[in-house]
Formats: C-alpha cells, sequence, structure tokens
C-alpha cells in the first residue's frame, strides 16, 4: 500500500494518516509559512495547528495529521515555489519589510493603478493552495438528529458521560472528530481506560457513537452543526456534554516555529500511535507530569531523550539522560531544530543539541465550542472544565456532567475572563498568519492596543487555527504592553463558527433539497417530452419542444394545458360573504350562484399581490382560485385576517386534492361535448359562468374564463382523475389535431390579450390605478383591505403606468427588461415581449411615464420605435372568448 | 425543552416548522393621518425585548399562533392561549 507523494511513491501502514506516512518516509518540510515561505513541520498532530495542510487528490487545504492515508492517493505540500523543499520565495523571509503587519492598510495606496498589480503577485505569493474550480461540487446530505444528550468528544469524561446519561434513561449521541475513539492516543493508561470506557458504551443500546464527526458550531436551539464525510448533521439534543479536551499551550520563544519542534503530545502521538520516531535526540519540555510520560513514549519508541527541562513540581527522576529544573528559551537552528537554549532556575543557560524539541507546555481548555454554549443547556466536563485533570478526575466530571445532563441542565454560563497566562517576548505567535512577537507588538505602538483591534490589523487568530494557538498570547501581549488598562485591552476575543475548517460543499450542504412538487400530470408531460421550469414550488410545463405549434392549436383549433397547479380554495361558513367583501377589492356579495368574477388581491398598502377568480356556488359557499405562486402565501394570508376580523369563515386548500386543465380553442366546445352529455352550449353555459358538469364519467366544476382569449373551459375535478381525464382529452381532440400546451405558449396568448402575470408585470408598488384595472376596485364598498391606501394613492397621479405596446412588422421582439425612452430620456422598461404569430408584430407590456402613457403614443424600446396601443391587441372587443 | 417550540393542539414542535408573521400590531384607525397609515404600513418597532408576535405553522397545523418572545434570547415567555404576566421571564 502506497501513497504518490509529490512524484514518488510513499508505503503506507494501517492506521497511518498522511502526516504520520509522509514523516516515516523522511518528509521534515510540510508547508511553507503564509507569508514570508518559513519552512514548517509538524506541530500538533491533532488538527489544531496550519502546518500539515496539503492537496490531496486535487483538494486542497486538508490536514495531513487527521486524514487517514489511503492506497492511492495523490498527495503534494503547497505554497512553494518551485518545491516546499527548496522554496526560492522564502526570500521573502529575508525582508520582512517589504510585508509589514497591516500591510494591506499601508502599502500599495500610490499610484492607484498599481494596486491591483500588486494584489496579484501578492494572492500569488501569499497564502495556501490553489483550489481547483474544474472540480464538479457533490451534494452533502444535512440530516437532522435528535438525541436527548450528545456528547462532544469521546475520551474518558466524555464516554463516561454518555454512560452516565444512559443509565439516567436518556439517547445519547458521542461525536467525536477522530476516526475512533482513542484513535490517536499512544498506548498507556489513558488509552487502556478510552477502550474499556468505548468497548462498555458500544454495548448500550441507548449511545450511539459517531466517531469521524467534527462539531463545528453550537447555536441556539440548542442547535449542533457537526461535519461527516459525506454529510452535515444539524443535531437537536435537550442537552450537551462537552468533552472536547483540551491542548499543550503554544509556548512563543524564538524559533518556536521551526521544523522539529513540536507539541509533547504531538511527538508522543508520532511515537506512540504511529511507531514513527519524530527525532533522534529530543530535548523535552515538560511543564506537566502527563509531559513526562510523552519522554517515555519518546524513549520507548527508541528517541534518545537527551534533557528533561521540568517546570516546578514536576517529577522526571528516570527519564531522559538528565533532568533541569527550567524552561527552554529558544530553538535554535536554520532550516530545523538543532539545539535547544535551555535557562536552569539558578539563571545559567546552555544548549543541548537535539534535532526534537517536544514542548509539554501546560493544558489549557479548548474554549471554542464552550464560549458558543453561552445560554444553552450545556455543561463541560474532563480538560474541557478541568485542564490537565488527572484520569479518574476527568472520568468523575465526565460521570457527573452525564448525570446532570440527564436531569436536565441549567443554562451555561461562560466564567468570567481570567487574567492571560504570561507568554514569551520574541517567536511566532501566529504561526498561521506568520505574524510575531515584534510585529503585535509594532501594532500595539501604532495605536491598536486592544486585542480585539489587534486580530483584525495584525490578522493574528484568524488563519487556519482561528486562535486555538494564539488568541490568549495575544492577550498576553497586549495586556503586558498596557497593564493598566488590562480588562480593556485583554479581553478574550470574539469566537464564532466555524471552530474547525469548512467546505464549501459542506456549507452548501442541502442547498439544492428542494420541495419540488408536481401536479398528477407530470409524468405525462415527461413522456411527451416536456421542458419544465420552477414557478413557486411547484414545476411547471414550459413547452412541449414546437412552442409555436401549441400556439397555433390554441389559436385556430384547440389546446390543452395542465393548471393545476393554481392554487384552490374552498370558503364556506355564515360570514363568508363578508370576509370576500373584505379581502377582494370588487364586490362578491351580488355574487349569483353559477357567476364568476375576476379579483385581485391587495395587501394594506393597495398593492397588488395576486389575482384570480371567486366563483360563488350553490349553498353559499365560494370557489377561489389564486395563483401557482401565491397558494402557500395566500392561504396564511387570508387566515390571518380572518382572525384579526373574528369572522367565522372556514378556508379549506385544495390546491393538491384537485386537479385543473384547461380546454381552449375554437373547438373547444366541440371537444368536450364529445366527452359530456351536460349542456355546454353558449346559452346554457355563457362566458364568466361556472357549472357543475359531468367529463369523461367525472364531476368536475367547469369555469368559463378567458385568459388566453379563445373560447375555454377550465375544469377542476379529483386529482385521482387526472390521467384519466388527460388521456380522454387527447384522444378527443385528434380531430382537431389538439395540442397540450405549455408556459412558453401560454404567455403569448396572454399577452396578445394584454393580460398582466401578477409579479412578472407588476412589482411591490404596483396599485390597480397604476395597471388601468380601477373596474376591479369598488371603492363604494365598505372595507377591504388596502382600500385606504388607495384613496391616498388616488390623489396624486402616478408616476409610471403599465401600457400595452407592438411594433412594426419585420421588427424582432426586444428582450424583456429592456429600457424605454422617448426623446432620448429614459422613460420607462418593458415587463413582457413576443413576437404575435397571428398579429405578425411583436407585442408587449411597458412601464412607461405617466404623461406619455396614453393610447397612440410613440415610445423607443432598444432603439426601435413602438406604438402604445389599448388594452388589446387581439379580439379587442372579446368575440372569441364569448363565443 | 429545549427553548423556542411553539404549543399547538398537537404539543410542542420546533420554530423550525413554522413561518414568522411579525410582531402584533393594531389594525389601522379608520380616521388615521398619513403619517399614521405610513408608520403602520411601513414602520416595525423592532423590539430588542419582550413581544408578542404571530407564527403561521406552515409546516404543521397551518394554523396562526400568537405568543410572547423575548427577541434577545428567544425565551417564549407565553405560548399561544397563555396570558402573560409583566417580568415572567
Amino acid at each position: 500500500m502506497s501513497i504518490q507523494f509529490e512524484g514518488r511513491e510513499v508505503p503506507i501502514q494501517p492506521g497511518d494518516t498522511l502526516a504520520s506516512a509522509l514523516y516515516r518516509d523522511g518528509v521534515r518540510v510540510f508547508s511553507r509559512s503564509f507569508k514570508y515561505h518559513r519552512p514548517r513541520g509538524l506541530y500538533c498532530l491533532s488538527g489544531d495547528c496550519p502546518n500539515c495542510l496539503v492537496t490531496v487528490d486535487g483538494e486542497v487545504n486538508v490536514r495531513a495529521c487527521m486524514c487517514k492515508a489511503e492506497d492511492g492517493q495523490t498527495v503534494s505540500r503547497q505554497n512553494a515555489w518551485p518545491s516546499v523543499d527548496k522554496d526560492a520565495l522564502n526570500i521573502i523571509d529575508k525582508g520582512h519589510f517589504l510585508m509589514p503587519v497591516g500591510f494591506y492598510y499601508k502599502a500599495g495606496i500610490k499610484p492607484k493603478f498599481a494596486w491591483p498589480m500588486a494584489e496579484g503577485v501578492i494572492r500569488r505569493v501569499a497564502g495556501l493552495g490553489f483550489s481547483d474550480k474544474s472540480d464538479a461540487p457533490r451534494d452533502i446530505d444535512r440530516i437532522n438528529r435528535h438525541p436527548d444528550v450528545l456528547v462532544i468528544g469521546a475520551g474518558v469524561a466524555g464516554l463516561s458521560a454518555a454512560l452516565a446519561a444512559a443509565e439516567g434513561g436518556r439517547r445519547v449521541m458521542v461525536i467525536d472528530e477522530q476516526a475512533a475513539p482513542g484513535d490517536r492516543v499512544a498506548q498507556g493508561p489513558t488509552k487502556q481506560q478510552i477502550d474499556a470506557l468505548a468497548a462498555t458504551a458500544a454495548q448500550n443500546p441507548g449511545i450511539e457513537i459517531l466517531p469521524g464527526t467534527a462539531a463545528i458550531g453550537i447555536y441556539e436551539g440548542p442547535m449542533v452543526l457537526a461535519l461527516r464525510t459525506d454529510q452535515v448533521l444539524h443535531i437537536h439534543p435537550q442537552a450537551i456534554v462537552i468533552a472536547s479536551g483540551g491542548m499543550e499551550i503554544h509556548r512563543i520563544f524564538p524559533g518556536n516555529d521551526l521544523p522539529g519542534v513540536f507539541m509533547a503530545r504531538g511527538a508522543a502521538r508520532l511515537a506512540g500511535a504511529h511507531g514513527v520516531k519524530p527525532g533522534d535526540v529530543a530535548v523535552v519540555w515538560a511543564e506537566t507530569q502527563e509531559a513526562v510520560e510523552h519522554a517515555r513514549t519518546l524513549q520507548a519508541a527508541g528517541v534518545r531523550v537527551a534533557c528533561v527541562v521540568t517546570a516546578p513540581g514536576v517529577d522526571a527522576q528516570g527519564v531522559g539522560e538528565r533532568q533541569v529544573e527550567g524552561e527552554v528559551v529558544e530553538a535554535k537552528g536554520k532550516k530545523k531544530v538543532q539545539g535547544a537554549i535551555v535557562r536552569a532556575a539558578g539563571g545559567a543557560t546552555e544548549e543541548v543539541a537535539c534535532d526534537l524539541l517536544a514542548v509539554g507546555a501546560e493544558i489549557q481548555q479548548n474554549m471554542h465550542l464552550p464560549r458558543l454554549a453561552y445560554d444553552l443547556p450545556c455543561v463541560l466536563a474532563g480538560d474541557a472544565a478541568l485542564p490537565g485533570s488527572a484520569l479518574d478526575v476527568a472520568a468523575q466530571s465526565g460521570t457527573q456532567a452525564g448525570q446532570a445532563a440527564a436531569q436536565g441542565l441549567p443554562l451555561y454560563v461562560n466564567p468570567p475572563a481570567t487574567e492571560p497566562r504570561p507568554c514569551g517576548t520574541a517567536g511566532y505567535v501566529c504561526i498561521c498568519e506568520d505574524v510575531s512577537v515584534a510585529e503585535v507588538e509594532q501594532a500595539i505602538d501604532e495605536g491598536f492596543e486592544s486585542a480585539e483591534l489587534l486580530k483584525r490589523y495584525t490578522t493574528v487568530t484568524m488563519g487556519p487555527c482561528q486562535g486555538r494557538l494564539c488568541a490568549d498570547q495575544l492577550r498576553a501581549i497586549a495586556h503586558r504592553k498596557t497593564p493598566a488598562e488590562a480588562a480593556r485591552v485583554a479581553a478574550p476575543t470574539t469566537l464564532r463558527p466555524p471552530v474547525r475548517p469548512i467546505k464549501m460543499e459542506q456549507a452548501a450542504a442541502g442547498a439544492r433539497h428542494h420541495i419540488e412538487r408536481h401536479t398528477p400530470l407530470h409524468q405525462k408531460h415527461l413522456e411527451m417530452g416536456a421542458s419544465t421550469l420552477w414557478a413557486g414550488p411547484w414545476k411547471r410545463i414550459f413547452s412541449y419542444g414546437d412552442m409555436q405549434s401549441e400556439y397555433e392549436a390554441v389559436r385556430h383549433r384547440v389546446g390543452v394545458i395542465d393548471v393545476g397547479t393554481l392554487g384552490k380554495f374552498l370558503l364556506a361558513g355564515p360570514d363568508v360573504v363578508e370576509f370576500l367583501e373584505r379581502i377582494y377589492p370588487m364586490r362578491v356579495a351580488d355574487l349569483e350562484p353559477g357567476r364568476l368574477r375576476y379579483g385581485l388581491m391587495l395587501e394594506e398598502g393597495g398593492v397588488i399581490i395576486d389575482d384570480g377568480t371567486v366563483c360563488a356556488l350553490e349553498g353559499g359557499a365560494f370557489y377561489c382560485t389564486v395563483t401557482t405562486s401565491g397558494a402557500e402565501r395566500l392561504e396564511s394570508w387570508m387566515l390571518d385576517w380572518k382572525e384579526a376580523w373574528g369572522l367565522d369563515v372556514f378556508v379549506v386548500n385544495q390546491t393538491a386534492s384537485l386537479a385543473a386543465v384547461n380546454v381552449a380553442g375554437p373547438h373547444a366546445r366541440d371537444l368536450l361535448e364529445k366527452l359530456t352529455d351536460d349542456p355546454i352550449d353558449k346559452e346554457a353555459f355563457p362566458y364568466l359562468r361556472h357549472r357543475r358538469i359531468t367529463v369523461n364519467g367525472v364531476s368536475c366544476l367547469a369555469i368559463r374564463l378567458g385568459f388566453v382569449g379563445e373560447l375555454a373551459y377550465e375544469l377542476h375535478f379529483p386529482a385521482a382523475h387526472a390521467v384519466e381525464m388527460w388521456d380522454a382529452i387527447l384522444e378527443a381532440g385528434k380531430e382537431w389535431d389538439i395540442r397540450p400546451f405549455g408556459l412558453d405558449a401560454q404567455r403569448l396568448l396572454r399577452l396578445e390579450k394584454g393580460h398582466i402575470i401578477i409579479s412578472q408585470d407588476t412589482d411591490f408598488e404596483t396599485t390597480p390605478w397604476k395597471v388601468s384595472m380601477d373596474w376591479a376596485v369598488k371603492l363604494d364598498k365598505p372595507e377591504f383591505v388596502g382600500k385606504a391606501a388607495l384613496i391616498r394613492a388616488q390623489r396624486r397621479t402616478p408616476r409610471e403606468m403599465l401600457v400595452p405596446w407592438k411594433m412594426d412588422p419585420g421588427m424582432a421582439a426586444p428582450p424583456e427588461g429592456s429600457t424605454v425612452t422617448i426623446g432620448g430620456s429614459l422613460a420607462g422598461r418593458v415587463t413582457s415581449s413576443k413576437m404575435s404569430y397571428v398579429l405578425g408584430h411583436p407585442v408587449g407590456l411597458a412601464w412607461v411615464t405617466s404623461e406619455h402613457a396614453t393610447e397612440g403614443g410613440t415610445i423607443t424600446i432598444g432603439g426601435a420605435p413602438a406604438t402604445i396601443g389599448g388594452h388589446a391587441f387581439y379580439d379587442p372587443e372579446g368575440v372569441k372568448l364569448r363565443a | 425543552m429545549s427553548h423556542f417550540h411553539i404549543k399547538t393542539p398537537f404539543g410542542y414542535r420546533p420554530v423550525s416548522e413554522f413561518s414568522y408573521g411579525g410582531e402584533v400590531r393594531p389594525p389601522l384607525p379608520a380616521d388615521a393621518s398619513d403619517e399614521e397609515a405610513i408608520a403602520h404600513l411601513w414602520l416595525r418597532s423592532n423590539v430588542a425585548g419582550v413581544q408578542r408576535e404571530r407564527w403561521f405553522h406552515s409546516s404543521g397545523t397551518r394554523r396562526w399562533y400568537t405568543l410572547v418572545r423575548d427577541t434577545r434570547s428567544n425565551i417564549v415567555l407565553a405560548q399561544p392561549g397563555e396570558e402573560y404576566q409583566e417580568g415572567s421571564a
């Protein structure tokens, strides 16, 4: 088994990460730093630092220490030229003055034209990998989960908490970013205890362990966002236990970023979990007793531990060749560690030769997740609560946290900010963005005193580690420089999700989860070769391939369109007439059963929000249709008004339960007569009436309307009969060469009649006055939604009016959205435009300034003359639709 | 009960099933001035604190609910049908 690494094969072993496999193979420099191209090697081996970002199979910025090595992977390093090992760009490191802190704010301001060029160079030189933009995005699933208790972290504390919460009868989910609990912990008591707890938890049916799952944010709800390889989880627990552990503090001293300087846990992980010697001769700086164990692990792996430098109280007896109480003050070396300067407690310094400096600093909590849990039912356990605690203490705190979570947790309150621990005076504060202590101090001298300002100005804490390594150090430097105002300058900076890197495809998880509504005829349409388009939540039919033949069938013979997406409401109840009188601006009370009326719907500002028809049924009920995209909104809108007025009305949404088709064209009646025995002639069933008729054995509400301008019957009937009805109509229409038609043909048919489409031709300022639909408004009614606003609007002339226009034959239809000019000045815009086949010239609708919006006036659209028309170009008297 | 669930006749449901209907406002009086009408149409109080508001259960019971919420914490102070008492937070 092997991986391809920059043109050569690197063997891999079971359990390897890319980092361990490459290190075993001799790779020491894993990356070049962000700005100065300094060589950087493995450091934390726990996904916290930016040093091991590589490109894997075209995917950039993969953390080599967190990525399982798999046979056949292609891996390369980033951000260097010609190679990471011999990076010519390292020359920048010799000239820090060229890229001072706050560089973007200082350099390249003058001359102005030079900045885009300079920026291009900087963008190429600085930064991380280059993403492969040819990559097709994957669809990542977004999944909701609802455990009772969520435990973040499957270490000793987390697993103890899970067992205790499950004991308390709760359904528990445990997530951990490692591939398995304890996967990356070196052999030893901690590992043994995790293995034992994990085995017990695996037997417990109330516990689900999800390894390979990284929590990246905690939100109100609470809701925890977690990343898996192919999924993004939205976890909605009732209580959260955060046992995300701690990490060794990032110690700052000259040379602290050299390859060969490791966090002690990282070095031990490489040696103990992967069997890879991190170096030949080590200096271990043990500020904790835990770090002494790491020194033992290194020894066991065959590393010569030349010196263990201990903090007071740490016992390193018998570990390493000698022990010195004191501290490490510098790492020596040019491209890698060659020695460590050790200062003994007495003050004497000496250089100890080594190629590995393992820094076992004091443990700090991983505060990222806890700081996001403010005011949520959450409790901390293990190192997250008591950093550096012994195993039994961690287990006990986990058990207590689990018991508390099972019983219901109080809301978590962030502890008050403590004074930051002192940090070194030279070295790299931020290894993500390449910022040294001197640069931070310089920024403070420039006036950016507080940590929040320093963060923005220097970008410390804003790199891939998101402040894991450097947030406290930044506060410490601010504190040191302005000690008198510690509370102001050294307050913790705000932490925000994501606390782990998130890929764009993960951020977009679920973005393409749409509820796509289909009418019962959808499959039929697709079988006939239909193309579709979105209309609100619906997929509607755009065309069956030949719009002109669909159009001509309606104008000259007969066509049929699926209008099942229309919003359909049955309204009934004692106050139904009063209710309809108030939601529609036209009159409803005088509608006799069997009659219908076109109705606008207005919001309180008098703006048109929808249109449709109102049919008065026998027995006092009403059947109302609204537009396809309006149905959802208008149902809640009607119910809201019903409650506001306290009226006794039932609103039944029949949008999905009823199918609807519109049979239109000169032969529509001939066709239907073949399918019904009920009288549908002009006298029995005239225009703007509706009747219940039986078509093809199915009882339908038939409505005579004229949207497309021809004789037409709109049939509404139970959705279960849709397919057989559709087939029967197409069969019966064969003798007139019937065509199903889509929205494209319908839009031209209605445009020739000058009928508007709400939201295509209207906008959020459109009152009925502006579209010359005064006839649809009865201001003498006592009350309707929008009445007061319409009266106010009547007091002044609208700025612009919607008017139909036509061009001369031979002209091409201008694109919709074209500007309208008059005498060279802007005077409006086109909302609808199409070439009329029957008229032989382009027709459309446009907004035109009121003083020019007169019939017969001339406007200019895209340089071509057009004439403003009356209300309809086709059949202006409406003879055909009344046939 | 994790917070921001809304009480319906079918139990407490998570807010993700609802659509926001805005703050409860008194109706515009018939003799309102132009200024009052404009304020009624276009201005909202956008309270940072206790607010009586409407929610439509769009992915559920398809009914409206009126509740009292602290907009700063999303804690529901009075569920639909409950009386809100000042300071009961």
